[in-house]
């Protein structure tokens, strides 16, 4: 008698693999308040909390492409997309701690960044205030 | 059919592991914040005993404040009410080395040109501009050469309405003796922010080095940029910390002392970073006083420090020794200085 | 013979053809243009335990280039052949092991590699490696997929068997 072969013990297993799935996908994402427009896998521009409180649009080409960014109310969609499927747009604004917006054939991804990794400072000299 | 069950469970376990192992790391840090010396402290002391370490670096940094202010009851308060006075071993050995510097900088870093900056109203805030004939006589009573210490600890001044303080080096040298005394407790890693002094005992807990931000002189949201140093200070005197405005003109508060004026050689702030906290503090006035050839000559006859020069062009200086640790703020370009 | 292993291959072809067309139609899941559910696995299962690993590899590789022609995207050429090949892959390695009644176990651990294979062509293409964030879901998406065409093809070979075909 092989454990492998009863239905109910994958019945269990994928359970447990969906439970896990989800609990990781409910895990917070990285970042902390800066939204980085990546293309082709490099940051090409990104906006701290206070950019993300100026309302305005971007438009970012490649290849031909373009993608509309808007900044609005604080958070950031793509609003409009040359490529067919639209995907970056259906996907809405990007939130704190969901799914990065991709556009594919743009290459484009808008996703929340960690600065601070980079830019955060345990000291600063020379600040009297 | 147990060893099957075995390896599911030991693959669900070490999913949760994973999982849990996501939490904060451990390294514990205890911060003391306080006012002391006129400015905001903040000193993060890690390892054992943090919070202990914390709480004795503080007494000992209130311990040097009231022997060394200008006010109250300290020694120097009462030398410069009486023009003569005693003073402890301590004391005497941190004018020693004021003067010594003060030698050394060519006058560049005076503690003498107290009555100076106080008729400017830096220590009391009723700022004003005095005339030309007034520094002229301020400045007649100011210089080193007019400081005598007696082999019994005795300090007398040479001139009538003379003065001295050690602002100028009093952070510096705090920093210093709570960086040495947390070392000879064991301590192996803590950051003294005193006042936009930096001073650094070793590395950071993980062993990385710490990263200290240079505050701009002309902006002050921003930064010029970033050193990354372990077991330093590292300090930084610019005129954008303490001026007042009169008819359209800007006035700081870095006099220097050959003319009684706010120095005015191209510079807008002076980072140092060297080892001994005291001559990082006295060195970042006096160099600032120099301007930029007057310091760039300095570092090359003397060593021991680093340093870091932002003129009022808003060029970025650096020393060969620090260059390499040095990372600037996008649209800075920096130049390098060699000996 | 060969007419009609031919024949076998050009029917379940069509057959992925029309699941894969259907399938094109459906919202994806993740945001991510090409990235499929892995409907038309149903097929390529059915293919490997009837008819043969080796005449299911011709059925996958019609499938995926007459696919991209027909819904028209490149992009998606990349996404069906990374997710098809792993898919593939596992499913070929777990036939050895897995009888017909299990086919829906085989079907599931192929589709989450199909999701998997998908995932890692999209981090490759953009350069950006956070599109793992939609491994949870697309993993989640694989089991009841999976379930669902493994129950399907599991169905169908208990049904017509090997000499219906």
């Amino acid at each position: 008698m092989k454990l492998y072969l009863k239905s109910w013990f994958w019945v269990i297993f994928f359970a447990l693999v969906c439970c896990c799935c989800f609990v990781i996908y409910l895990l917070p994402k990285g970042g902390n308040g800066y939204v980085g427009v990546y293309q082709n896998g490099e940051l090409i521009c990104s906006f701290d909390e206070e950019e993300l409180n100026e309302d305005r649009e971007l438009v970012i080409e490649y290849m031909g492409g373009t993608n509309t960014i808007s900044i609005s109310e604080g958070s950031v969609s793509i609003t409009q997309a040359s490529c067919p499927d639209g995907d970056c747009v259906r996907h809405g604004p990007l939130e704190p701690g969901g799914t990065p917006i991709i556009c594919l054939p743009n290459r484009l991804v808008i996703k929340y960044i960690d600065e601070t990794k980079n830019d955060d400072v345990d000291a600063v000299s020379g600040d009297v205030k | 059919m147990r060893k099957h069950m075995g390896r599911t469970a030991c693959l669900i376990i070490s999913m949760l592991l994973l999982l849990s192992g996501c939490g904060g790391e451990g390294s514990t840090g205890a911060s003391e914040e306080f006012f002391a010396m006129d400015t905001y402290m903040r000193i993060t002391v890690y390892g054992d005993d943090a919070e202990e370490m914390a709480e004795e670096a503080k007494d000992e940094i209130e311990r040097i404040e009231a022997l060394l202010s200008i006010t109250g009851e300290s020694e120097i308060a009462v030398i410069n009410a009486e023009g003569e006075g005693d003073v402890s071993d301590e004391t005497r050995g941190v004018l020693e080395r004021a003067i010594e510097i003060g030698k050394l900088t060519e006058g560049a870093f005076d503690i003498t040109i107290y009555p100076v900056v106080d008729a400017w109203g830096f220590f009391s805030g009723d700022y004003r501009v005095p005339d030309e004939e007034e520094i002229g006589e301020l400045i007649s009573h100011t210089g080193i050469e007019n400081i005598s210490i007696s082999d019994d600890n005795s300090v007398t001044f040479a001139q009538q309405g003379m003065g001295i303080d050690l602002g100028g080096i009093g952070k510096g040298y705090a920093g210093q003796r709570v960086h040495d005394l947390l070392a000879d407790y064991g301590v192996s890693s803590a950051l003294m922010e005193l006042g936009g002094n930096v001073c650094l005992l070793g590395a950071k807990p993980d062993g990385s080095l710490w990263r200290v931000g240079i505050m701009s002189p002309f902006d002050d949201s921003e930064r010029i940029g970033v050193i990354e140093a372990e077991d330093v200070s590292i300090v930084t005197s610019g005129g954008y910390q303490r001026y007042f405005m009169e008819d359209g003109v800007v006035y700081h508060h870095i006099i220097d002392p050959s003319t009684g004026f706010p120095a005015d050689n191209g510079l807008a702030s002076v980072t140092v970073v060297c080892s001994d906290g005291l001559l990082a503090d006295a060195l970042s006035t006096a160099l600032f006083v120099m301007g930029e050839d007057g310091a760039c000559s300095f570092w090359k006859e003397n060593g021991g420090f680093e340093m870091l020069l932002v003129t009022d062009d808003e060029r970025i200086i650096v020393s060969s020794g620090v260059a390499d640790f040095f990372q600037p703020e996008d649209g800075y370009i920096t130049e390098v200085v060699s000996r | 013979m060969r007419t009609r292993k031919l024949a076998e291959t050009a029917l379940l072809a069509a057959t992925a053809l029309i699941i894969y067309i259907v399938e094109a139609q459906i919202p994806s899941l993740t945001n991510i243009p090409g990235i499929k559910l892995g409907l038309s696995n149903t097929v390529t299962l059915f293919a490997m335990y009837t008819v043969g690993t080796g005449q299911a590899v011709c059925v996958l590789v019609i499938r995926v280039l007459l696919g991209t022609f027909a819904t028209g995207q490149v992009m998606s050429l990349i996404f069906s052949a990374a997710g098809g090949t792993i898919s593939f892959a596992v499913c070929a390695l777990l036939k050895r092991v897995f009888p017909i009644r299990m086919i829906w176990v085989v079907s599931i651990f192929g589709a989450i590699g199909h999701n998997i294979g998908q995932i890692a062509a999209a981090v490759l293409v953009t350069g950006t490696w956070e599109i793992i964030y939609y491994l949870p879901v697309l993993i989640i998406s694989g089991v009841f997929t999976g379930t669902f065409t493994g129950l399907a093809a599991q169905f169908a070979v208990k049904r017509m068997g090997k000499n219906d075909c």
